[in-house]
């Protein structure tokens, strides 16, 4: 082989490869761990209705975010322009003693004890709550986020959804893993 | 028949199986060769570029769990987010190591930003931020294994290539973390820590059953079962056996001499390796159980050896054999673990000699077995939303340090030593987030060593002006113990008992940037200066002629950026670049075995179908200086895997190594006669992969 024939070579392979471009599966990327959490939250949404008293049509759909300001801007710039079932998203920080009852979704974070209190103020509620926080489904929340294998998985607590009032489509529960 | 340099382990150096050109195939020059790397990134890349991923919102929740959550474990025994951590990190995913066909530790490690690893065809030595000395073995990096230290207990050597004695197909993630780390994990963090996280049954997802051949007579069959059980138990096993014959002729010009066969070594660069792996998960309770073992015969005459030895030819057998169990529970918001570990390397060197009279042919076995017992315990626990601490405790029982030396026929044994050590440690961590922005770290470890105690401090400053970047100043120290092989009295002399653990302190500023969801780029300085570098001087008193000394002082800086991108449909690309000066401070002189410059790039393509990849990698190491003083040019090599789905459960997997088949050396070690030792040209392997079960 000569080096011109390399190069042929290297050009025919270059050319093979944009020939054999496809759409494929997305691997192993990196994301910032918030804007990956926002962009789960925001899924979530769309695969779960609220009961119409507490969300009725073409009200906004309120997303608060407790003890995570990465999370909160993260989420606040991931539903910039985006809307759900006709529903505009709003995102607040109302910080741990502030009025959480009228939130859809609730994603707290800190520790146990500030996770656990904000599940009770809004145990009555159709509230999706959701955290990062390791025990937070033994602590009564309904959604749990958890590392594995360097991937980011979620679980939902079945009890807890069906005393819920909030409807979630069987594809999360389908996707829904142990931690 | 009595001084033996030759028996050190210590004086040669680390190596992968390798292979050699064959005549008749064309060298390519590396220019050529790098021509053609930037036609082909330019013709592959450039179009797409602009093309940037969808945004996160827009993908789908199975298109988001396949995404990596850009966390890491091994900065501070702690998930957090890379851009919190305080270190400059880097991390492989187990995808990664099967899109681009690594087989070993050092080949991912030499895809890595920063990182090389010169092969002297038999063990693999890492250099890293400059300082890859010849002849030392890698005790300046600390290699573990799901957070649980693997260097052994004698040379306290992290080894990186078949020796490692874990297959790469087992591993999940691998974690590479610069700078010192000695604040939490002590000896050996001096450069960096590299965290190897092993495959789950979850990860591991069925059956599978693979067979591979490839040149050089290469073959290797690998069964693997990952299950989880429906009380939640979950299982992975996997074993391998692998062998190759190497190359059947190796010329090296410095025995070419009639009486050693004119510089060739025949048929005397096989290895093949065994390799097993357990790891059972239930509750709170994990096990992880390895053994692995990895023969290889020495084509280079090291130590003096009997060059061409056919008869009894110079030979190597590493053995890993790893079992620890880790029990993490949650008390509130305090995360608990407690870990238990038995650690035992053995490793058997045949080296043949001539007598010292010159009559007749004389066999040494240099044998070591090295047994380590290790508890600890460590709580991790948030304070308010605003601080987590972690403090733990490590105690360290190495029962055996054991080194024998003998002949065979006649059998004479020439020195059995039998030695045992203790150690303990504590370490302290505080990170605090000082405003919404900005994280403040700092650790402290305390080692009690049997002759001396170390307290290693580390501080880190973090301004996170948004979630997309951070800057980073890290500030960290370590140290590295005079290890049992240097400690050794009978071999060094009893000035030895007097040496003292080299410290290193390192001053690194990082800038890490994510662009939009697609773009992620890292730069780093760093400054370095290790003192009292424990160094082989010559001394005529002690049984091998040498001892060691603290002698050594090095200072270093560097720059090194990285950028990884996720492009349209799936593309992915990667590339650094490493820029690095370390020099001798009393002489001023660049540290043999140094590259000023390191290149990388990585693309990785999907193919025809799901699960099809092709992807592409080329590796430039620069210039270095051999221990001779000889310039040992840079070289581009580029390797393509293939990877093919055939049916639901079929795929076939093609790797070619070293695609343009460069002609390439690494500096070799004062253990050998030559001054550099030539790598292998073109490889191929090709395998078939049969899976069951769905991932």
């Amino acid at each position: 082989m000569t080096s011109a024939s390399l190069r042929l070579l290297g050009l025919g392979l270059a050319v093979g490869l944009l020939v054999t471009l496809r759409p494929g599966p997305l691997g192993a990327q990196e994301v910032t761990p918030p804007a990956l959490k926002a962009a789960f939250l925001f899924n979530f949404v769309k695969f779960t209705s609220w009961p119409s008293d507490v969300l009725p049509d073409t009200a906004p759909l309120q997303m608060c975010v407790v003890n995570a300001p990465a999370i909160g801007s993260a989420l606040s710039q991931a539903v910039q322009g985006r809307s759900i079932g006709g529903h505009a998203i709003q995102v607040t920080q109302p910080g741990e003693a502030g009025n959480l009852r009228g939130c859809h979704v609730l994603f707290v974070s800190g520790t146990r004890g500030a996770a656990a209190k904000a599940v009770t103020a809004v145990r009555d509620v159709p509230v999706l709550t959701v955290s990062d926080l390791q025990a937070f489904a033994d602590d009564g929340g309904i959604a749990q986020f958890h590392v594995q294998q360097g991937q980011l998985r979620f679980y939902f607590a079945v009890n807890a959804v069906r005393a819920s009032r909030l409807q979630v489509s069987s594809k999360l529960l389908i996707l829904s893993r142990q931690p | 028949m009595t001084s033996s340099p030759r028996l050190l382990r210590a004086l040669d150096v680390p190596a992968r199986p390798s292979e050699v050109r064959r005549s008749g195939l064309v060298r390519m020059s590396y220019q050529c060769s790098a021509r053609l790397v930037l036609t082909l990134a330019l013709t592959l890349f450039l179009p797409h570029l602009v093309m940037a991923q969808a945004p996160l919102p827009d993908l789908s929740l199975e298109e988001l769990m396949t995404l990596d959550s850009g966390q890491v474990y091994g900065a501070s025994e702690r998930l957090q987010p890379v851009t919190e951590a305080p270190a400059s990190v880097s991390f492989i995913t187990a995808d990664e190591i099967a899109r681009f066909g690594y087989r070993t530790l050092a080949d991912i490690l030499r895809s890595v930003r920063g990182m090389y690893v010169s092969d002297d065809r038999n063990f693999s030595l890492v250099g890293v931020r400059g300082f890859g000395k010849p002849g030392d073995y890698n005790s300046r990096i600390l290699l573990l294994v799901n957070g649980h230290r693997v260097n052994d207990n004698v040379f306290g050597q992290a080894e990186v290539g078949a020796e490692f004695g874990m297959d790469a197909a087992t591993f999940d993630r691998v974690e590479i973390i610069r700078g010192p780390a000695s604040s939490i994990y002590g000896d050996s963090a001096f450069f960096a820590v590299v965290n190897v996280i092993t495959k789950s049954g979850a990860s591991l997802g069925g059956g599978t059953l693979a067979l591979e051949a490839g040149t050089l007579g290469m073959q290797l069959a690998r069964g693997s079962v990952g299950h989880v059980f429906a009380n939640g138990a979950d299982l992975a096993v996997s074993g391998t056996v692998e062998r190759s014959s190497g190359n059947s002729r190796l010329y090296f010009p410095a025995f070419d001499a009639p009486e050693t066969n004119f510089g060739v070594a025949e048929d005397l660069d096989g290895e093949h390796m065994r390799q097993f792996y357990a790891r059972l998960a239930y509750k709170s309770l994990t096990v992880t159980a390895a053994y692995g073992t990895r023969t290889r015969t020495v084509p280079t005459a090291s130590f003096e050896t009997l060059f061409n030895e056919q008869g009894y030819p110079e030979q190597t057998t590493d053995r890993h054999t790893l079992l620890d169990a880790e029990w993490i529970r949650l008390f509130g918001d305090t995360r608990f673990s407690l870990r238990g570990s038995f650690d035992r390397f053995t490793y058997d060197g045949t080296y043949p000699r001539t007598q010292d009279d010159g009559t007749g042919r004389l066999v040494g076995i240099n044998s070591v077995n090295g047994v380590r017992w290790t508890a600890g315990a460590r709580a991790t626990r948030p304070f308010g939303t605003r601080q987590t601490v972690i403090a733990g405790f490590e105690f360290i029982d190495n029962v055996h340090q054991d080194q024998m030396i003998r002949y065979i026929d006649p059998p004479l044994t020439l020195l059995d030593l039998q030695r045992r050590a203790q150690q303990t440690a504590l370490y302290l961590q505080d990170e605090v987030k000082i405003t919404p922005w900005l994280n403040g770290t700092v650790g402290v470890r305390y080692d009690g060593y049997e002759q001396f105690n170390r307290v290693t401090p580390r501080a880190a400053l973090i301004a996170m002006p948004s979630p997309r970047q951070s800057y980073k100043y890290l500030y960290g120290s370590a140290f590295r113990a005079p290890n049992a092989y240097e400690l050794n009295t009978k071999f060094f002399g009893e000035s030895v008992v007097d040496l003292r653990p080299e410290t290193i302190d390192t001053h690194e500023v990082v800038w890490e940037r994510f662009t939009g969801d697609w773009l992620r780029t890292s730069l780093s300085g760093y400054w370095y200066r290790a003192d009292r570098l424990i160094t082989l001087a010559a001394d005529d008193s002690t049984f091998l002629g040498a001892t060691y000394v603290n002698e050594g002082e090095v200072r270093a800086r560097g720059l090194e950026f990285e950028a990884q991108a996720r492009l349209w449909r799936g593309w992915q690309a990667g590339g650094s670049y490493a820029l690095q000066r370390a020099l001798d401070r009393d002489t001023r002189v660049e540290l043999p075995n140094s590259p000023r410059h390191m290149v990388k790039a990585r693309l990785s393509i999907p193919g025809y179908g799901a699960g099809a990849f092709v992807a592409v990698e080329s590796v430039y190491v620069g210039d270095r200086r051999s221990l001779a003083d000889v310039n040992v040019p840079g070289a581009m090599t580029m390797h393509l895997t293939v990877t093919q789905p055939l049916s639901r459960s079929w795929a076939l997997v093609g790797t070619v190594r070293n695609l343009f088949d460069v002609d390439y050396s690494d500096p070799a070690s004062s253990a050998h006669r030559q001054d550099v030792i030539p790598q292998n040209g073109r490889t191929a392997r090709i395998g078939l992969r049969w899976t069951i079960g769905t991932k």
